[in-house]
């Protein structure tokens, strides 16, 4: 499959992005329609024979084209749409599960919440749901507007400084689903992505499990190198003393998708690649470039990270 | 030859400061501020018919400055009056 | 067909006279009206001629700069993860592509236009404010330069075109960069409403007599409603840039969630102004369109009535659309669908137009002249961009378009087809009028083919780019999502429309020629008044309209008008004289006397454009000395207004003789106060919905405000300031000595007295604890204190000038408008402080 084809906008994954779908294909071929019969008054108008042309000339087609005919488009389009609009965003019901997805320059905060409320885990960069039921995203922002796109799932939702926004989210299948910051937060704004990873329910409670157990300690000579360059100023490892909070939390690092929240794929190379130069991979992101560590230390913090799965 | 118009943007802040008051106090879906508006919007839309007839009454002239403006006033009053009621249709949902 | 003003329209049966004109008359005239003879009088000149050619040439450079940008864009985006432009270079280009096309080009190039060509079309002799028209543009001029050269010192603001806070709040952007938006949109906001007052001034009251408002050119209505629509909208990004200024230099909380404040009441003021903007670009180009067609078609434009309609509905209904740039921010849903139903309802005025164009484009014979094709080329993209804005009205669907190409697919349709396209089929047409040689006819076709080619070719695949997923103001994106091919395809199309740019450019260079003795003239056989055979003076003799195209209608009307044997066929003492006529029927009321050239506008435009940009680099005291300065040049300015009349009426042709002075509501000095004070209302009344917004969101952080007995002075110290403002009037036109003076008294004790009201209630805030920096409530608070304090700061410069004037004897009660004016002032800033004040005190209830 050619990639980026079908455009995820027009494939949707979940009963919040079907029915948008829907509308886009109705939205097109009412754009087609009517841009079909605009031209062809306009050609008539411009070459027509001298018959047709006396029809389009009258005030007649200025009503009728003008007005009569767009405001019964308009207005089937408008009580559709608001139909849909009802049906799509209606506000989260209790029960649902909830996620906290907090927006930072450049890169999403993720909590999973108990039924009170309270964080439960934390993660960064990759949403884990549940496939076939709707789960609730919390949506706050630690600094600037950001904003949540997952294109196959549903529209955007924007994460605003002192408010809170509600997003509801369903994919009916597995699978990972790539989403973006839409709204302009500055710098490096063009590589803040994130992903959306559906389960079945079995594989979501046995992924919990272990997202909510801390890390294990760890022999290999990498964490030493990663207690010695200070990371754990920034960054928790639960288990370990690594307990920073500026940035992402890695205490299952190795399990995620993707890098530098959604632009590199996760391995021990791209990893040792982003500590050394992350500036030169996404300029003005918050973590320096750690190139004073030499191959070897490197190679070593990478595959320590990378073992923690 | 605003008059239309003018009731529709009366008509506009006026739905706008009901949602956002009810979404003050109470909740923008509240039952009652949909009726409130909703009594608006007819209070409004009888209004954009009595400028209408109040525009089409009596006069006869078709030609000069005043037919024709008194035309501009009508079709405004047709415009204003199909924002008015597109802008009363979300109350239903 | 009744009178307006008591004018006899019979009288109008009298032209074209026969009389032979006297010896030397059309000599007087061309002197009176003499174009600049040195490179200084080039400067300083004011005729429109001169200043609207400069102000096209000028939005012309900018749109071209501007779209240098957008190349250098295009380069950077051509391919994934390319490193042509840095991060933080892209993010300042794509922040500069968007200001300076909406802000720089769209705005003023239409302003221009209407400048140049109104008084032309309505049959003046020039616009009724001529040295403000010059003020205005060089302001814009100067402050826009200034502004452009911040990208060549990487001070240029980077926070988006919309620069939304938190953003762009001192947190997440210190350095100077926000500061220079800020200050300098701000500044050229100010610039594009002295132009709408000129305009809407212009259109209303210097018409041709009997330019009924049927006979109105469309153009002219276009513009009427876009220069009431700057005087709306504008006031909203004027408080927005002062707000977001306030928070960034002294911390005042608007958009500080900490503190109380909400950065959703930017986007509220900023689209307030942002979306109106786009139909303030667009109307002006739609009027010039329902211009062109019919003339290119050679017949009258059809539904010409709905189509008036049209463009009045679209001036309303553009101002109940702002949120639709909101639908994903979580606001309450019913809002968020009234919105929706509105952006529904302004595509239906827009539709009337297009069908407009088509019918009158089939009762006649379409010419394939160049500006032919631009208006029916922009007209297909337009509709286009219409369709596709129809779909992002739909809240659903814009949930997924929102913030992604396929919005900026969207908006350069709109835009170009509803502006650039109109623009340049609009500077073909009517090039002929201001230049020796038209335009090459072979190159325009290239142009124009390029242009369209390039168009659909760099932002049709956009709209699949977006569809795709690729979110907008991003600097690179990743390879692999197939975003690559379009966007390559994209690229190539931004150069074809850059070429054609580039031969337009070359084919001004080589035939535009204009300020010559002769013009090109009516090569496309236009019927409105411009085409008329005219000087620096306009037209010699201003002709009796009887229908909507003179030129078509009335059989020897140029040649009647070229003989002077309508009004105002001379330059009755060697003056510069304009007809000012009634605002509905155009009945003659008096003769204006116009102002010549000088050197205090110009230097005052100079130094407020270098307050606001020396304030931006926080030089504070050379700001300071500019400011000063700049008040300075603008009361000299003033100073020599409002001057003595050698005699009281004169003879306007056939023996109908009119005032040379009037003065209250039929007088043109009148109508832009009013509109002034327009502007300042607005700003109060949206710097007011901010304060409740500010409240509604935390009502928690709201305090008691002041004991009330501080409130019952001031508001009395204001009504005393109110009666006297209103009193002044009556007094200077009291027969009897010492009228000027106890007018002159009058408005000196209610300048005094708003100015002690403003010192009473900002003490008694201040002593009740509340600060500005702490709160939104403080912030709000004084922020509205400030604005009325200024007023009242403004009003006590006024009473200073009125006194300096009785001093030096250039008030008197036969000429009683500078004390009408500046009573108007007063009478508001008293008027315009008790409500703030009692908005402050008595909302949210917690002050009795």
């Amino acid at each position: 499959m050619l990639s980026g084809w079908p455009p995820p906008v027009l494939d949707p994954a979940g009963p919040f992005a079907g029915p948008v779908t829907t509308v886009a294909w109705v939205l097109f071929i009412m754009g087609a329609v009517v841009l079909t019969l605009v031209l062809v008054a306009l050609g008539v108008a411009l070459f027509g024979p001298r018959r047709w042309k006396r029809r389009v000339a009258g005030e007649k087609l200025v009503w009728i084209g003008g007005l009569a005919f767009p405001v019964v488009v308009l207005t089937g389009l408008l009580i559709y749409g608001l139909s849909v609009t009802a049906r799509v965003a209606d506000t989260p019901r209790p029960g649902e599960m909830r996620v906290r997805v907090t927006g930072e320059m450049w890169w999403w905060r993720v909590a999973y919440l108990d039924g009170q409320g309270r964080e439960i885990v934390q993660d960064a960069n990759e949403v884990h749901i549940p496939a076939g039921r709707p789960v609730v995203l919390e949506l706050e922002s630690a600094d600037v507007i950001h904003s949540v796109w997952i294109p196959r799932l549903g529209g955007k939702t924007d994460m605003i400084p002192g408010r809170r926004n509600f997003m509801r989210l369903q994919a009916d299948e597995p699978g990972v689903y790539a989403g973006q910051c839409a709204e302009y937060c500055g710098g490096p704004h063009a590589l803040m992505g994130l992903v959306v990873v559906a389960h079945s329910p079995a594989d979501f409670a046995a992924w919990r499990v272990k997202q909510a157990a801390p890390a294990a300690v760890s022999g290999l000579p990498g964490a030493a190198v990663f207690t010695a360059s200070g990371c754990g100023a920034c960054h928790t490892i639960r288990g370990t003393e690594a307990n920073g909070l500026a940035g992402p939390d890695l205490t299952h690092v190795g399990s995620r998708q993707t890098l530098g929240a959604g632009i590199l794929p996760n391995n021990q190379g791209t990893m040792a690649g982003w500590i050394a130069d992350s500036q030169g991979i996404k300029p003005g992101n918050r973590m320096p470039s750690y190139s004073v560590l030499n191959g070897q230390e490197l190679r070593d913090v990478a595959a320590y990270l990378e073992s923690l799965k | 030859m605003t008059g239309g118009l003018l009731i529709w943007a009366v008509h506009f802040i006026g739905v706008y400061l009901i949602s956002s008051a009810a979404d003050v106090w109470s909740s923008s879906e509240a039952a009652s501020a949909r009726w409130i508006g909703l009594a608006f919007s007819m209070g409004c839309l009888l209004a954009d018919i009595a400028m209408a007839v109040w525009l089409s009454r009596g006069r006869r002239e078709v030609f000069g400055p005043e037919a024709w403006e008194r035309r501009v006033g009508l079709t405004g009053v047709l415009v204003a009056a199909i924002g008015v009621l597109w802008q009363t249709a979300p109350m239903a949902f | 067909m009744t009178s307006e003003t008591g004018f006899d329209v019979d009288k109008y049966d009298r032209f074209p006279t026969t009389e032979p004109r006297p010896e030397g008359e059309l000599e007087q005239l061309e002197q009176a009206w003499c174009g600049p003879r040195s490179p200084w009088e080039w400067i300083t000149a004011t005729n429109n001629n001169i200043i609207g050619v400069y102000y096209v040439g000028a939005a012309m450079l900018f749109f071209v700069l501007a779209g240098v940008l957008a190349l250098l864009m295009r380069t950077q985006l051509a391919l994934p993860m390319t490193g042509f432009l840095p991060q933080d270079t892209y993010n300042q280009i794509f922040t500069m592509h968007g200001t300076v096309m909406m802000f720089l080009f769209a705005v003023p190039a239409v302003e221009a236009l209407g400048v140049l060509l109104l008084p032309q079309m309505l049959g003046a002799r020039d616009l009724p404010f001529p040295r403000l028209g010059a003020y205005a543009f060089w302001a814009y001029l100067i402050g826009g330069l200034a502004f452009f050269c911040s990208l060549f010192f990487g001070l240029a603001p980077d926070g988006g075109w919309f620069m939304y806070p938190p953003l762009t709040s001192m947190t997440y952007s210190p350095g100077i960069n926000a500061d220079f938006w800020l200050l300098g949109i701000g500044f050229i906001e100010i610039s594009a409403i002295a132009g709408a007052i000129e305009i809407i001034v212009g259109v209303l009251k210097t018409r041709a007599p009997s330019m009924t408002l049927d006979k109105l050119p469309v153009f002219a209505w276009a513009m009427l409603i876009f220069a009431s629509m700057i005087i709306i909208a504008f006031p909203s990004i004027i408080l927005a840039t002062l707000l977001l200024e306030l928070e960034r230099a002294l911390g005042w909380p608007f958009f500080d969630p900490l503190k109380g404040g909400d950065p959703m009441l930017w986007q509220h003021l900023f689209w307030f102004f942002g979306h109106p903007e786009v139909y303030i670009i667009f109307l002006p180009a739609a009027g010039a369109m329902s211009t062109i067609i019919p003339a290119m078609a050679r017949t009258p434009l059809v539904g010409h009535p709905l189509v008036v309609m049209a463009m009045l509905a679209t001036g309303f209904i553009s101002f109940g659309v702002w949120a639709h740039h909101m639908f994903t921010t979580g606001m309450p849903q019913i809002s968020i669908n009234y919105f929706s139903a509105a952006s529904m309802a302004v595509s239906v005025p827009a539709g009337v137009q297009v069908f407009a164009w088509i019918a009158t484009i089939a009762a006649g014979r379409m010419r394939f002249s160049t500006p032919g094709l631009f208006a029916v080329g922009g007209m297909v993209i337009f509709v286009m961009g219409g369709l596709t804005g129809v779909m992002v009205a739909m809240v659903p669907f814009d949930w997924q378009a929102h913030d992604s190409y396929f919005i900026v697919a969207h908006l350069h349709y709109v835009l170009i087809g509803g502006m650039v396209f109109p623009l340049f089929a609009a500077i073909y047409y009517w090039l002929p009028m201001s230049s020796a040689r038209p335009l090459s006819e072979r190159w325009g076709k290239w142009i124009f083919w390029l242009m369209f080619a390039g168009h659909n070719l760099a932002f049709m695949p956009m709209h699949l780019t977006g569809l795709m997923g690729m979110p907008r103001r991003v600097y690179t994106y990743l390879p692999g999502r197939g975003w690559d091919l379009p966007n390559f395809i994209s690229t190539i199309g931004a150069f074809m429309f850059g070429l054609a740019v580039l031969l337009w450019v070359i084919d001004m260079i080589r035939n535009f020629r204009p300020f010559g003795p002769r013009e090109a003239g009516n090569i496309h056989d236009g019927p409105g008044l411009e085409w008329l055979p005219s000087g620096f003076y306009s037209v010699r003799s201003i002709p009796v309209v009887k229908s909507l195209y003179p030129l078509w209608d009335q059989k020897w009307l140029a040649g009647d008008v070229a003989a002077g044997r309508y009004f105002l066929p001379g330059a009755a003492r060697g003056e510069r004289q304009t007809l000012v006529t009634s605002p509905l029927n155009a009945e003659p009321q008096y003769v204006l006397r116009i102002p010549r050239p000088s050197g205090w506008h110009l230097f005052g435009a100079v130094f407020t454009a270098g307050f606001f940009l020396i304030l931006t680099i926080q030089a504070y005291a050379a700001a300071v000395i500019s400011g000063v300065l700049a008040i300075y040049c603008i009361m000299r300015w003033c100073w020599f207004l409002d001057a003595p009349h050698a005699r009281k009426t004169t003879e306007i042709g056939a023996g109908i003789r009119v005032p040379n002075y009037v003065s209250g509501p039929s007088s043109h000095g009148w109508w832009a106060m009013v509109i002034v004070l327009i502007v300042g209302g607005m700003v109060c009344l949206l710097a007011g919905f901010s304060y409740v917004f500010l409240w509604s969101r935390r009502p928690d952080l709201w305090e008691a405000p002041p004991p009330i007995s501080s409130l019952l002075v001031s508001v009395g110290l204001l009504a005393v300031a109110g009666v006297c403002a209103l009193a002044a009037p009556r007094a200077v036109r009291m027969a009897r000595d010492g009228a000027v003076s106890a007018a002159t008294g009058l408005l000196v004790l209610a300048s005094a007295g708003v100015i002690a009201a403003s010192i009473v209630e900002g003490r008694a805030w201040w002593t009740t604890g509340l600060r500005p920096e702490v709160s939104s409530q403080g912030a709000s608070v004084y922020a509205l204190l400030s604005w009325a304090g200024t007023f009242a700061a403004i009003g006590g410069l006024m009473g200073l000038y009125v006194l300096l004037r009785r001093l030096f004897g250039r008030l008197a009660s036969e000429r009683p408008s500078t004390v009408d004016l500046i009573s108007l002032f007063l009478a508001f800033t008293a008027a315009q402080s008790i409500g703030v004040m009692l908005l402050v005190r008595l909302f949210p209830g917690s002050g009795i």
